[in-house]
């Protein structure tokens, strides 16, 4: 994709560096100023010099925005490549994707204790009632609104989570032994794909900051982050329970309602300033692919066993048609939110610890 | 609308217009930050204002930024409603988000 750089832009050409770097720091939109920046650097001789920028990046943390543009250029046949660096410090207006925490991703394996994970499980067993997953038809609904500045987008959200109900119920010698566990839900982002298609056949894709697969769940900084399950407790309700005696039933319920939004336009898109062309949204499609399982938990020990599982996705694929300010039902090509594994055994291994999707979520055109 | 509009309309007491469901055909405004004292100043605002609106509070996901509410009014009065929304924001009432902030969750 290349945009034409307007001839009002014209100046003495300065021949950008190959790969090099640029920070700011002064305050102001870090997106705009990447965009004034390549304008200065790569508005050219009056021969015209086309551009386009192969990749973009916007991201944030608690102190600001943080864009990374790399464009690319070509005159004469030569292919130069520049990239943009630049930061604020200032209150964004732009999207806010938090930069993941340093980690390790995925944690190891919790270390076995002395004895091994086997000890703890001994003469406790687990029941399950209505673990059976099942699919949600339609599994998404479209919003159609503005944002604050009045720029048209559709928000995609799943109706409500696919059903999981699982009921676990402990099985051990005391009242003492099974308040030692705790049973709940385990869920991994196994892949996803998130796209945004416009008319130029750009995309904008929406995907987490860490690929996955990896665990799915409450952010490091929620304060419900749990290693294993989805949650600690404190959040969400029945996504993890104590038993407290012999014969106790925990209940769990997958709250999981996944979505994103996309811009009617690509110009509108905050993230995307011009020299975008103009572009309509034609498509927008969300396949992402989910694994949860049902997880039991040794509080002392921290040796979890996991004992039921489903796999689901969502299958959502939107075919924009016109006039494209007016939403029709009828535009979905695709809308459901299916499980593909009903009743798994807990088998596989899940990734425990490590980012979560909601740690940071990135967004590039393409 | 003037400062003084903004403080009657915030000051309402009266029936609140929220409605069960979303309008249909309706338009949603998707860009303020969700509290409760913005989901109660923006339901004080449009009903002492006559619009309709629904408001929702999306759960059921984990997200590492602020959730946003959305708002749903007819058509008809949705500028009108954006309008009301922007001053209140500008008023320092409501906070008001950009972009995908808040709309991405997995």
């Amino acid at each position: 994709m290349f945009a034409k750089v307007s001839p009002s832009l014209s100046r003495p050409a300065v021949r950008p560096k190959a790969d090099s770097e640029r920070n700011w720091s002064s305050r102001g939109p870090a997106t705009e100023r990447c965009h004034a920046e390549l304008k200065r650097d790569l508005a050219p001789a009056p021969s015209g010099l086309d551009f386009s920028f192969s990749r973009v990046r916007v991201h944030a943390d608690a102190n600001g925005v943080s864009s990374t543009l790399v464009a690319q250029a070509a005159r004469a046949g030569t292919t130069l490549t520049s990239r943009y660096w630049s930061s604020d410090a200032t209150p964004v207006t732009e999207p806010v994707y938090q930069t993941p925490p340093p980690g390790v991703n995925p944690l190891p394996p919790a270390p076995a204790p002395a004895g091994g994970c086997a000890t703890p499980f001994a003469g406790v067993s687990f029941a399950l009632a209505h673990a059976t997953g099942s699919s949600r038809t339609p599994g998404a609904k479209f919003t159609s609104g503005t944002d604050a500045a009045r720029h048209p987008l559709i928000s995609v959200n799943a109706v409500g989570p696919v059903h999981y109900t699982p009921d676990v119920t402990i099985t051990a010698p005391s009242a003492a032994v099974a308040a030692d566990f705790e049973a709940g839900l385990i869920q991994n982002v196994m892949s996803s794909d998130r796209r945004a298609i416009y008319s130029t056949g750009v995309s904008v894709i929406t995907a987490p900051a860490t690929p996955p697969p990896l665990k799915d769940g409450a952010p490091s900084s929620s304060g419900v982050n749990d290693v294993d399950f989805a949650e600690n407790g404190g959040g969400h309700p029945n996504i993890l329970g104590s038993f407290k005696a012999s014969g106790d039933t925990v209940s769990l319920v997958l709250p999981d309602a996944p979505g994103g939004p996309a811009w009617l336009n690509l110009q509108e898109d905050p993230a995307w300033h011009p020299p975008y062309a103009d572009a309509t949204l034609k498509r927008y499609l969300q396949h992402d692919t989910f694994r949860t399982w049902v997880g039991v938990r040794h509080k002392p020990t921290g040796c979890v066993r996991t004992i039921h599982h489903i796999d689901w996705e969502t299958n959502w694929d939107l075919a924009v048609g016109t006039p494209i300010a007016v939403f029709s039902p009828g535009w979905w090509t695709t809308n459901t939110s299916d499980v593909t594994v009903t009743n798994g055994n807990g088998s596989p291994a899940y990734i425990r610890g490590g980012h979560v999707p909601a740690d940071g979520i990135s967004r590039d055109l393409k | 609308m003037t400062n003084d509009d903004l403080r009657q309309s915030i000051a309402y007491i009266g029936p609140s217009l929220a409605l069960s469901a979303p309008s249909n055909p309706g338009v949603a405004l998707i860009g303020y930050f969700a509290s409760d004292v913005a989901a109660k100043t923006i339901d004080r605002l449009l009903s002492a204002r006559g619009v309709p609106f629904h408001l929702e509070r999306p759960t059921g996901h984990w997200s590492g930024t602020r959730e946003r509410l959305i708002v749903t009014v007819p058509p008809d009065r949705e500028q009108e409603a954006q309008a009301l929304l922007a001053a209140a924001s500008d008023a320092g009432l409501l906070e008001r988000a950009d972009g995908a902030n808040g709309l991405v969750h997995y």
